[in-house]
This record gives structure tokens, sequence and C-alpha cells, in this order.
């Protein structure tokens, strides 16, 4: 053992106490957020129009929204799982606006295909899998420079991916238990050591009532003008604990009944931004042998739907950019694509040059996602 | 693994800490190596092989010497480390530079699709440092490879520097192995650790937000004023990731007796170029400096050699004609500070620092911008149309002031590395430290990669 001196021994214990204490706070604090989860919220009660508002949510509990949605509720003919980037995929896109007892979208934070697997295996056990058509989006590789395609972001609760081990055909890794334990734990501490969650459980920003709106009928408290003269962030963040519901800004990033995103108006949209990635290569996410990963993940999620009688396709949807096929990143996911010809697939990625088809830089619009709709009724993927 | 993440902080860290005090001191070493493994091995199995294969490669050869003809056993030595460098971090340049066909490409895809080897420029440098330290008999082959792994592997200076030569490490490896109590400055080592790791996220990775708020915007819809701006942001996020990464660097140093030198000295209160360099970066500027300029004839043909050298030195930081730029621009830098320096050196101490100062920053954008784009960025600066700002507000001013403040107004031998004696009552206090951890901690949802990191 080392030797410490006095001042020292006297330094560490009043720097350990400290610590503990302050991190043992934030632990309490972690606990008395509410889920989100349980009880669940129920799309299928909003009247069409109303919103559902997220701001003030931290990440987790955002997800946990619509994750507690798909634990309760039965899914629609057509359910879409994926991440942000299929964002503003709602049902009007197969002329069903906001028919959530149609087509639901499902999109969760950064969802990646192992959590997007453990997602559906949970959702399968509990008999709620869409009964038409899985819809999976798989992160186009020069989006996010290969992230949240087999990278894990520790987004999923640890209960949903415990509960679905036994059930899953991808529990082939080395030393499972230490992999494992390691998610837990890194799942966990990213969790509790996160300043959002310690903001919004010290201050609650409202439950599901408070949250769900319709913004033409909105005539609540008015903000007050000096609101709109501080940074957008702070902005938001006082709007939302100051319980100024009808704030458009504080809007973005709501959910619609159909679980897809509102679109932002034009005021708030941010300018439309070619290649937003750069693709670095020293933030590259996706390395040679990744391309059997995905494969092996895809084939995962797809059995995950034979098994039920569902089937499967998967999306990539384009992102705004030049010409990048030959990133590195791109020629994986090629390879990956190559290595799983069984199954069904709409790649788009060549649909990158017109502006129009964007929301942001690699988001989708609205009208990008009726000529994908199109094209599922096209291939006979509808029927 | 970075040192700003909670992986390390609250996992890793700890528990090698913990071990490494606990076990023999026989075995203290391997609890270094078997740490820095895991640390390094995160990133990937194959750029750890190729890691350990440079490790035993440079450990093999320094035997050469002796045995082999100097020239030949230095060729050799440094063959494999320096292969590993230019295949997995310059290939692509070179091939994009001599506009290879994709076919040709196909042929080295195993190299583009390996991620690059975190810290690959460090380690090769400091195992080529090694061989040609044994070439000049300034120091014996090591023969314990045990401790050569730990010289190389250490990991607080493993991904980002300072880049140790062995002779600075090897008596205190020996010393880790068998003085039976150690005295470890634990105080000094969490100070430095929590300074740097709230510097990383509130002054470094904010900058870069701030810098990505004027980047996502087409050039010509930026004033003067905030193109400025962003030029002063540059300034902080690269010299405050740099110096956040060296701090806890030294300060993990400290946790396990080992002490790391300071990379950088203040560098932003040199009086000219030749000083800057003499303070950024200090490690790699002696590296260079003794490898490199000395070996070439040093000023026997000084404004030649010091150009080679900083084109060398914009290399080493990336792959790509900007950063080659960068060197050349510092070089042309320290070339007119060599022939003015008799007037340079009469300026009053704050002009002089104020023009090294912007000399320096209006480098920095070559770091992120393509040479087409550093071009479009000045001459849309030179011809700026408009100066009301359009992206940047008074908060962003105050903040840079702010910064200022602590940038040029303090000095870091009054409240970083002070003498125990004279205790700074904030730096030095343990609930301050205790804070700027907690709240480290829970922002590091907001930190990004050292800019190092890949270099």
């Amino acid at each position: 053992m080392p030797t410490i001196e006095p001042y020292q021994r006297r330094w560490l214990l009043t720097f350990g106490t400290t610590l503990a204490l302050l991190l043992s706070g934030a632990v309490a604090l972690s606990l008395r957020l509410p889920s989100f989860r349980e009880p669940a919220f129920n799309f299928y009660a909003m009247k069409p129009g109303e919103i559902f508002n997220v701001y003030g949510l931290t990440r987790r509990q955002e997800g946990s929204v619509k994750l507690g949605f798909a634990e309760a509720y039965p899914a629609p003919e057509i359910g879409l799982y994926g991440n942000h980037i299929v964002a503003y995929f709602g049902a009007d896109a197969f002329g069903r606006p906001e028919d959530a007892e149609y087509f639901f979208n499902y999109y969760y934070a950064n969802l990646s295909l192992p959590e997007i697997r453990r997602y559906l295996l949970r959702v399968a056990q509990l008999n709620h899998l869409p009964k038409k058509l899985i819809l999976v989006q798989i992160t186009p590789p020069n989006a996010d420079n290969g992230g949240a395609i087999v990278d894990r972001g520790n987004e999923l609760p640890p209960d949903i991916f415990l509960s679905s081990i036994k059930d899953d055909e991808r529990s082939d890794r080395i030393l499972p238990i230490v992999a494992l334990s390691w998610e837990l734990v890194s799942n966990w501490l990213h969790e509790i050591l996160n300043y959002n969650t310690v903001i919004m459980s010290l201050f609650p920003s409202g439950g599901y009532e408070e949250r769900t709106l319709n913004p033409a009928n909105c005539h609540g408290t008015p903000p007050p003008a000096w609101l709109s003269h501080l940074p957008t962030q702070l902005q938001t963040k006082l709007g939302t604990y100051g319980g100024f519901r009808c704030v458009p800004r504080l809007w973005a990033g709501a959910l619609r009944r159909d679980g897809s995103q509102r679109v932002p108006r034009d005021e708030d949209r941010m300018p439309l931004v070619q290649n937003e990635n750069p693709l670095k290569e020293s933030e590259r996410a996706l390395r040679t042998g990744d391309e059997h990963t995905i494969a092996r993940e895809m084939r995962a999620i797809d059995a995950v739907g034979r098994r039920h009688g569902v089937k499967v396709v998967f999306l990539v949807p384009p992102v705004y950019e030049t010409d990048r096929r030959e990133s590195v990143v791109n020629r994986i996911f090629d390879r990956a694509l190559a290595l799983a010809p069984d199954v069904a697939i709409i790649d788009h990625r060549e649909m990158r040059s017109d502006p129009k088809l964007f929301e942001g830089g690699i988001h989708a619009s609205p009208r990008y996602y009726r000529i994908l709709a199109e094209e599922l009724r096209r291939r006979g993927f509808l029927e | 693994m970075n040192f700003n993440s909670l992986e390390f902080l609250v996992l890793l860290l700890p528990t090698t800490f913990v071990a490494f005090y606990v076990v023999p001191m026989q075995l203290r070493l391997w609890v270094l190596v078997v740490a820095s493994l895991v640390f390094y091995g995160v990133s990937g199995p194959e750029v750890l092989l190729a890691f350990l294969i440079a490790i035993l490669w440079g450990y093999a050869t320094a035997f050469l010497f002796g045995r082999a003809s100097r020239a030949l056993a230095i060729v050799v030595a440094i063959s494999v480390p320096a292969l590993f460098l230019i295949m997995f971090k310059y290939f692509g340049f070179i091939l994009d530079t001599v506009r290879a066909q994709p076919e040709t490409r196909d042929h080295f895809w195993f190299f583009f699709s390996i991620v690059l080897p975190a810290g690959i420029s460090f380690y090769t440098f400091e195992i080529v440092s090694y061989s040609l330290d044994v070439a000049d008999k300034k120091i014996e082959p090591e023969r314990d490879l045990l401790r050569f792994t730990s010289f190389a592997t250490f990991f607080p200076h493993l991904i980002a520097g300072p880049i140790m030569r062995y002779a600075d490490l090897r008596q205190q490896l020996q010393a880790l192995q068998s003085t039976p109590i150690l005295k470890p400055n634990i105080v000094s080592a969490l100070k430095l650790l929590s300074i740097g790791l709230i510097f990383k996220i509130f002054v470094a990775d904010f900058s870069g937000t701030r810098i990505a708020k004027a980047s996502e915007l087409p050039i010509e819809q930026l004033s003067g004023i905030d193109q400025l701006t962003e030029i002063a942001f540059w300034s902080v996020q690269i010299y405050y990731d740099f110096w956040a990464y060296s701090v806890m660097a030294i300060g993990l140093g400290r946790l396990f007796c080992v002490k790391l030198p300071v990379n950088f000295r203040e560098p932003y209160l040199s009086r000219d170029p030749r000083e800057f360099w003499q303070r950024w970066h200090v490690t790699l500027s002696y590296w260079l400096r003794d490898y490199v300029y000395i070996r070439m004839g040093g000023r026997e043909a000084y404004v030649r050699n010091i150009l080679i050298v900083f084109a060398l030195v914009g290399l080493w930081h990336g792959a790509g004609w900007n950063f080659v730029a960068w060197g050349i621009y510092h070089a042309i830098l320290v070339i007119l500070y060599h022939v003015t320096a008799p007037a340079w050196d009469r300026l009053p101490r704050p002009i002089a620092v104020a023009t090294t100062f912007t000399l320096v920053s209006f480098g920095w954008p070559l770091f992120f911008l393509s040479l087409e784009k550093y071009g479009m960025f000045l001459g849309h600066l030179v011809t700026a149309a408009s100066w009301q700002t359009s992206v940047y507000r008074l908060y962003d001013w105050l903040y840079l002031l702010a910064i200022g403040v602590i940038t040029f107004g303090l000095r870091e031998r009054n409240w970083l590395y002070n003498e125990p004696t004279s205790r700074n009552p904030i730096t030095d206090s343990p609930i301050v430290a205790a804070l700027l951890m907690f709240v480290g901690l829970l922002s590091i949802s907001l930190s990004r990669t050292f800019i190092y990191f890949r270099f």
C-alpha cells in the first residue's frame, strides 16, 4: 500500500466524502425520475392534430414513452423500428394521416441494429409485433460516419436486453457474462452520471396530460417577452419549467399520434447542410469486420419476424450529400449488404441530391417517405 | 478508450489504482501493462495487434546494434513501426495525392478499413527514439521486455503524449519494480485530473460547439466579426484540448508515481514564434530537434532545415496538405522571426505576445479546413462586406474574455503546478476538486474525443 502523509490523508478524506455525497445525491435524484414507461402513454387515445411534447424529458424518458406504449398496446399493421433518422416518417406517407392503427413509428433515440433486435425480441415476447410488416431502419453509413449501426449507445433500459436473452440468437459472443456485465454497468453509469438526469429530476416538467396538446387550440399563458431575448436553449428550458406550453419552439421534437415527429415550422428550420458529417477518419465508427456483424444482426432481426410470421424489410434512407459512395464506411456497409442477400432491403442511399427530400442533412422529409411508401406498395410488401 | 469516458474514470482507473498498490512490487508493471492493453484494446483487436508487433519489433531489433552495421540496424529497427505509420495513417493521403484509381485502392482495402490506430504517431516516435538512442549508445538495449512494454504502453501518455524517451522513464519504471512502499502524490493527481476534465468539457469541447455554430453556415453568411470570433474559438479549442489531455496525463502519471513532463508550457504567452515552439507540445519539438533537425545539420542550412522540420510537424499532425501548409506557415513565422529578431525582441512584451498569438491563431483553421476552404475563409474575411455579427452574441465574447483572463492573466505555477508550500485556496481545495470531478463526470456526455486521439 502507498504511504500517505497526514495532509494528503485529510485532503483525500474531504475529497472522497464530498464526491461520495454528491454521487449519492445524483443516484437518489435519478431514482425519483418518473420512467414514462409505466403506466404507459396511449398514443391511440390521442386525438388527430394533438402532439405529445417531449421537452424537458431525458433521452431515456423520451424513448420510454414509446417503449411503454410498445409493451402495453398491440402494434398496428405496420411498425417502424429505428432511430431519429426516420423521425419524420408518418402514416401520411401511406395516405392515412395520423392513422396509428395502420402505421406507428417506434423510432427511439439513436438505436442501432443490436438494440433494435433486443427491442423486437421484447415486443415479440409480449405478442405485440406488428401484424403485417416490420420496417427496420438502418442508419445510413454516411449520416454518422458509420455510427449507430452496430455500436451501442446505452439507449435501452437494461431490463430490455436482460429479458430477451433467452430468445436471443446472437448471445454467442465470447465471454457473454463479462460482456453483459460490462454493458449493464456501462448502461447504468451513463444513465445515472448524466447532467440531464440530475437536472430533470430536480425540475419535474409535467406528466402525460400537460404534455398532450393541440397546437391549433393552444391558448395557454403567453410567454413573457424577455424569454425571447435569451439563447434558444435557455428559452426552451425555462419555457418548459415555467409552464409556457404554448411556445411553438418548445414543440420541436414533439410526437404525433402515429409516433412520428412533428415537422418543424419554417422559422425553426435549420439550414440544410450538405455532407453534414464530414466523415473524419478519426471519428469513423465502422471498421473492417463490422460487415459481418451487420449482416448477422440483419439476419437475426429477420428471423424474429419470420418466427412470428411477419415480413421484415430493412430501410436505408438517403443522406443529403455529394457523391460519397467511396467513403470507407459506405464501402464496409456495401459489403455487409452483399453478405445478407436473403433479407429484404430498400436501399435509397443514391437519392442523395434532391434537397426537397430532406428536412435536415441526415433527416429525410415526408416527401421522401411518400416515395418510400410507394416503393413498398410497388414491391408488394404492403399486401 | 479516452480519459474523458465514464468507463475509464469510474471503472478502469480505480481498479488499476487499487490493483497497482495491492500487488507485490514485482507485479506492479504487470498491472500497468494489462490496464494499458485494456485501455488500448478497446479500439479493436487489429490495432492492438499492430501496436504489440511494433513494441516487440522495437525491443528485439535493439539487440542488432553492435552486431550489424549501424545504418542497416537503424533501417531494420525503424522499418516496421514506420511502415505501420505510413500504411495506417498516410497511405490514403499518398494515394489521393497520386490520384490512384479505385482498383489500386482495393488492393489496400485492409489498411483503409481498419480504424486509424489511436496514438500511432506517438508510440511510433517513442519506439523510433528508443532505437536511435540505442544506436547512438545513449542507452543500453533493455533486456527486460516487461519494462520496455510498460514504457511503450503506459496508458497516461499512450494516446496523446507527452512523447517520452526511454532514458526518462527507465529509472522510474525500475523504481516501481523495486521500491517496497511508494509515496504517490494523490492530492496533486486528483487535482490535475479534475481540472483537466473540466477544461476539456467546458472550454475545449464547448468552444467546439460554438465553432460548429458558424461552420454549419455557408461562408457568405458570416460577417468579419463572426469569422474572427470563430478563429478565437479555434485557438481556445485546440489549445485547451491538448492542454487538458496533457494535464490529465500528468495527473494520472502521479497516481502511479511516474513523473511525466509538462508538454504545454503556457504557449500563448510566447513572445515570438520560436518561443512558441519551445512551449507548445514541447516533447514533439525536442524530438524533432534531436532526431531530425540536428541530424540534418541544424543551423548550417537553417532555412531549409526549418522548412523540412515544420513540414514534418504538419504531416505528423495529420495526413493532408492542409496540415503540411500549417507546418510551412509556422516555418515561415519562425524564419520571419529569425530574420527580424533584433526588431521583434525590442517590442514591448504585451505587443510581442499579442502579435505571436494572432499569427499563431490565423494558422489554426488549417487544422480543420481544406486548403481551398481556408483560402475562401481568408478571402471572405479580407473582403468582408459586413461586420454585423450574425452568429455570435455578447455571451460568446464574455466567455472568450473569461478564457482570455485565465490564459493570459494567470500563471500555472500559481494555481496548477504550484508547490505544496504555496497552496492555492481555490484550486488546492479538496471540496473544489470533488465538485469539479462531479460536474465533469455528470457532463461527460457533452464531451468529445480528444483531438490528438488519432494522431
